[in-house]
């Protein structure tokens, strides 16, 4: 079967896969300073909890993937330079928050032009103080870049695991919203309480019961975690011609 | 008539007259109103019309209508002599070489010493030549013929120099020429022409013209256009048109015609390599094919690639990796192949195969069946120990040598870290890797001084800015420690304190040649911060995308980004034309050779000697005019310094060239010319007559000649009369 460039991928069986092979890496790179770090977004009241899960979602990506993320990630506020202490931030929230500063919506323009990815999680379950407010300051820096559904088709789908819908800790609604930048999505924002699904307490017990699907829907709501955050890292890689074929074949299988 | 202007000669032109019209219309308006209440109509319309007319004639003679003519005057006026230097004069018709019959023209009327004209020959361009020894000199050499410059050119001399008459002799074979373009004044001097060879029509067929793009793209078709032509007997025969590539016939088409024997022919061509490509256009020749020389051109095409084939291997995904793709993605000329290891053996996916987007690394298929496809390997934090590689990382080497590009970007499984001590990529490295070794903290990469014109860390119009930029950038964080620089290398960015063994900075970033091709080496894997950073640290989003766009372009050799280029003045020329050579020459520092001793020497060439030793100026620059060579064939003009070759450009020697494509003299356009300023027109060179007998006068302005027409007295006598009549008829008629 021709493939792309030319490449007969049926002789390509033969050809050891890459993550059969490759040894464990836990060596630091250079230090924190340019390693990748999910960094938790303080803003208003209701982000407590933030930090646990990004830090969980880290330990996660890590353990799954071949990205290292820091472990134990910062904290940055949108309205300080500590902002741009990483391209990705996890913004996770539940309440009503005051409008944020004309300094607070520039940073965030600034921080997406610049490649900037950032994650809001909304924690509640279907509440509407915390969306309304995220909406209201999306409107605010991007008046022009709307909320809009992202297509299950989308890359975010398939950069790791091969997703159908999202979930999280509540299953929500059947698609992830997001801004899209330029040729890539620089905010996705989830109202199924994602974060909620991989909390963990102090004793490494889950922090809180998966509805309705229980255990399978927590797996399903950390690939997607996972998933993220190699969009962030690879953006649109996985749609690369190469990729193709094969993702084809293996969500034609699973049908 | 017909030279004659009308004016009008009361103050304030045609608005005082309009003014003056109006007023006196308006007056034989009142004058009507007054003679409505005549109860005899014969008597209205009589008062009316003499009245109208009073005021008519009152108003021809106010307005004063003045007839203007300029006129001119015959005076004794110079004489010059316009000479057709073409290549196209060599060619022999029945009569023999067409320049003998001009050496025997010139011989003719230098035997009478009346006349002593000025003498301007012409091609490429127009310049002045000695009367007395024009026949002896005469060697007809240049590339083109043009006639219109050449006129031009004379007649904006002859203003000054009072010509009087201009004798032209050409063969007239300029197809572009028209006589309506030269915009010919009636002060022009008189234009003679001589057709050399017009009594003489030739055979011929040629390929008039070729066109083809000068750059191409491997596996996407080329078109190669070719204006054909034939003449005289050939008129009517079959002209078939061959496309050669390598020796090799490849097409053939018979060309359609019109009526006057022009057509074109397309060839589509596909390279299949890049490089230069090579292709002849040949009209099998005819036995009663006059000229022979314009049946063959050729058509060189410069085959690269439509796109820069990237190959970006990453060890895994991080932010230096995801910056560097999008830039190269974003990039519309690079045509990016990306893989990233995404999971290691230990990784717990928690999911079965079918459950993951994960593709084999197709490691074989890249690094053996297609590496040479790339243009350049960007290897990105990658380690190839797990991967089973170690075979194809000579294969890597070998493709560099060949003239491929590589680079390695830091990180923990780069250099040392990545196991490559010791391997084929060590070898074309340009530093040497050593022991392991990551150097942590924060620093500003610093330009070495010497390079700070090089084009990958030139971020600003001058060295000074350059440094200046490169300190306000947002630092970088650790680096490979690597154990030395190779001596060819260039140390293009270094650490600020930190040193190597050997008591040198310890470089950040480091460009070199292997074999035909160019590496770099870059330790750190942080140069993402200068696209992504808070505004109280500078932001260098631009400056990222300059420095990474060079360092794609340096790497393949953008021949925009070479330090010395050269490049000739066309593409193609006749055999032993005039060849001008231009270029600007920096050393490998992209410092200016300043007043370096540069030798040209064509290749192939015949022997070692240079064609010309020219000297560049304080910029390193350089411009020399040479004969080209004298056998057809593709070229390559080479400038050495010192004995180093430092640039190179290419270029086309037809035995033919564009001034034997079309030989078809055009009479007519000279005859117009000379119909225009009283000129006569000879074809051919036997009926010419003396000079004297062509010498003539010139015109000149002598001023101009007016004349009124209506101030006489008649007139003013018949406008007395009809208002003497128009009032006593009023009067007698009762009114006033």
């Amino acid at each position: 079967m021709p493939g792309v460039f030319g490449v007969r991928w049926g002789r390509l069986c033969w050809v050891l896969a890459c993550f059969s092979v490759s040894p464990v890496h836990r060596a630091a790179a250079f230090g924190d300073a340019t390693a990748v770090e999910i960094v938790s977004l303080d803003v208003g009241e209701g982000t407590s909890g933030a930090r646990n899960v990004a830090e969980r979602l880290a330990w996660e990506v890590r353990k799954r993937s071949s990205v290292e993320p820091i472990l134990e990630p910062g904290r940055a506020r949108v309205d300080k330079a500590s902002l741009f202490r990483s391209p990705f931030v996890y913004w996770r929230g539940s309440d009503e928050f005051p409008p944020l500063s004309d300094d607070a919506i520039e940073g965030l323009r600034k921080y997406v032009h610049r490649g900037g990815f950032i994650l809001i999680d909304d924690a509640t379950a279907g509440g509407e103080e915390f969306d309304r407010a995220v909406r209201r300051e999306l409107l605010r820096a991007f008046p022009a870049l709307p909320l809009k559904p992202i297509s299950t088709e989308h890359t975010i789908y398939r950069s790791f695991y091969l997703l159908r819908q999202p979930v999280g800790r509540v299953q929500g609604p059947a698609f992830l919203e997001g801004v899209t930048y330029g040729d890539r999505i620089a905010i996705v924002y989830s109202r199924h309480d994602l974060g909620g699904a991989l909390q963990r307490d102090k004793l490494g017990a889950w922090s809180q019961a998966v509805v309705p699907g229980g255990e399978a829907q927590r797996e399903l709501a950390i690939r997607l975690g996972v998933n993220l955050v190699l969009y962030a890292l690879c953006t649109d890689y996985k749609d690369d011609q190469v990729h193709a074929p094969f993702i084809m074949r293996r969500r034609g299988a699973g049908r | 008539m017909a030279d004659w202007q009308w004016q009008l000669g009361i103050s304030g032109g045609s608005t005082t007259a309009w003014v003056m019209g109006l007023a006196l219309f308006a007056l034989w308006l009142v004058e009507l109103r007054s003679i409505r209440g005549e109860s005899d109509w014969r008597r209205r319309y009589a008062l009316g019309a003499l009245g109208g007319l009073g005021l008519l004639a009152v108003y021809l003679l106010a307005i004063q209508v003045t007839l203007v003519r300029e006129t001119f005057e015959e005076v004794a006026g110079g004489t010059g002599i316009l000479l057709d230097n073409s290549r196209s004069m060599t060619l022999s018709g029945a009569g023999g070489p067409r320049s003998e019959s001009v050496r025997a023209l010139i011989d003719d009327w230098q035997d009478d010493d009346r006349v002593n004209p000025m003498v301007y020959i012409f091609g490429a361009n127009t310049r002045g030549a000695m009367w007395n020894d024009l026949a002896e000199s005469y060697d007809p050499s240049d590339d083109q013929t043009n006639i219109r410059d050449a006129l031009r050119y004379v007649l904006e001399k002859s203003a000054d120099q009072g010509l009087g008459s201009l004798v032209v002799i050409t063969d007239g074979a300029d197809s572009s020429f028209r006589a309506e373009t030269l915009g010919l004044g009636s002060d022009a001097p008189s234009i003679h022409a001589v057709v050399v060879g017009g009594d003489d029509p030739l055979d011929d067929q040629a390929i008039v013209s070729l066109h083809a793009d000068t750059t191409a793209y491997v596996g996407v078709p080329a078109v190669i256009r070719a204006d054909v032509r034939a003449v005289g007997d050939l008129l009517r025969s079959e002209l078939r048109v061959q496309l050669w590539h390598e020796s090799g016939l490849e097409q053939e088409v018979v060309a359609v015609l019109d009526d006057t024997g022009r057509g074109t022919v397309e060839f589509e061509v596909t390279p299949r390599q890049t490089g230069r490509a090579l292709y002849h256009l040949l009209i099998p020749a005819a036995s009663n094919d006059q000229v022979l020389q314009n049946n063959n051109r050729a058509a060189l095409l410069r085959v690269g690639r439509e796109r820069l084939r990237a190959l970006l291997v990453a060890g895994r995904p991080d932010w230096d990796v995801r910056f560097l793709r999008d830039f190269l993605k974003r990039d519309g000329s690079v045509d990016l192949v990306s893989f990233f290891i995404l999971r290691a053996a230990a990784d717990l996916t928690a999911a079965p195969t079918n459950e993951l987007a994960l593709i084999p690394f197709p490691t074989d298929e890249l690094f053996r069946e297609h590496l040479g496809s790339f243009d350049v390997v960007i290897f990105q934090n990658f380690d190839y120990a797990p991967y089973e590689m170690q075979t194809y990382l000579p294969r890597i080497r070998d493709y560099v040598q060949r003239g491929g590009s590589f680079i390695m970007i830091g990180g923990d499984r780069s250099f040392a870290e990545g196991g490559y001590a010791g391997t084929a990529i060590e070898e074309i490295l340009p530093v040497k890797i050593g022991q392991a070794g990551v150097l942590k903290g924060t620093y500003q990469a610093e330009v070495s001084k010497r390079l700070a014109r090089h084009p990958i860390v030139a971020l600003g119009p001058d060295p000074a800015l350059t440094r200046q930029t490169w300190s306000a950038l947002p630092a970088l964080h650790g680096a490979n420690v690597v154990s030395a620089v190779n001596e060819e290398a260039q140390v293009l960015l270094h650490h600020p304190r930190a040193r190597l063994r050997n008591g040198a900075r310890l470089p950040i970033l480091v460009v070199g040649e292997a074999g035909r091709g160019r590496v770099a080496a870059m330790t750190t894997d942080a140069s993402w911060r200068w696209r992504f950073a808070a505004d109280d640290t500078t932001v260098g989003s631009d400056e990222y995308e300059l420095f990474w766009d060079r360092m794609i372009r340096w790497l393949t050799r953008d021949p925009l980004l070479e330090p010395a280029r050269i490049s000739t003045d066309r593409e193609r020329y006749g055999v032993g034309g005039k060849l001008v050579v231009s270029g600007r020459l920096r050393d490998e520092t992209y410092q200016p050779m300043k007043e370096a001793e540069v030798e040209l020497h064509y290749q192939p060439g015949a022997d070692d000697e240079p064609i010309a030793v020219v000297r560049a100026d304080q910029d390193g620059r350089l411009k020399a005019t040479l004969r080209a060579p004298s056998e057809p064939g593709a070229y390559e003009v080479v400038a050495s310094v010192e004995g180093v070759e430092v640039a190179r450009e290419v270029f086309i020697i037809e035995e033919s060239g564009d001034e034997l494509g079309d030989l078809e003299a055009m009479p007519e356009q000279l005859q117009a010319v000379a119909m225009q300023t009283g000129g006569r027109v000879f074809l051919g060179t036997s009926d010419v007559p003396a000079l004297s007998e062509l010498a003539s006068t010139s015109r000149r302005a002598a001023g101009l000649v007016s004349k009124q027409p209506l101030s006489n007295p008649w007139f003013i006598l018949l406008t007395v009369i009809v208002l003497g009549v128009t009032w006593v008829l009023r009067r007698r008629w009762g009114r006033r």
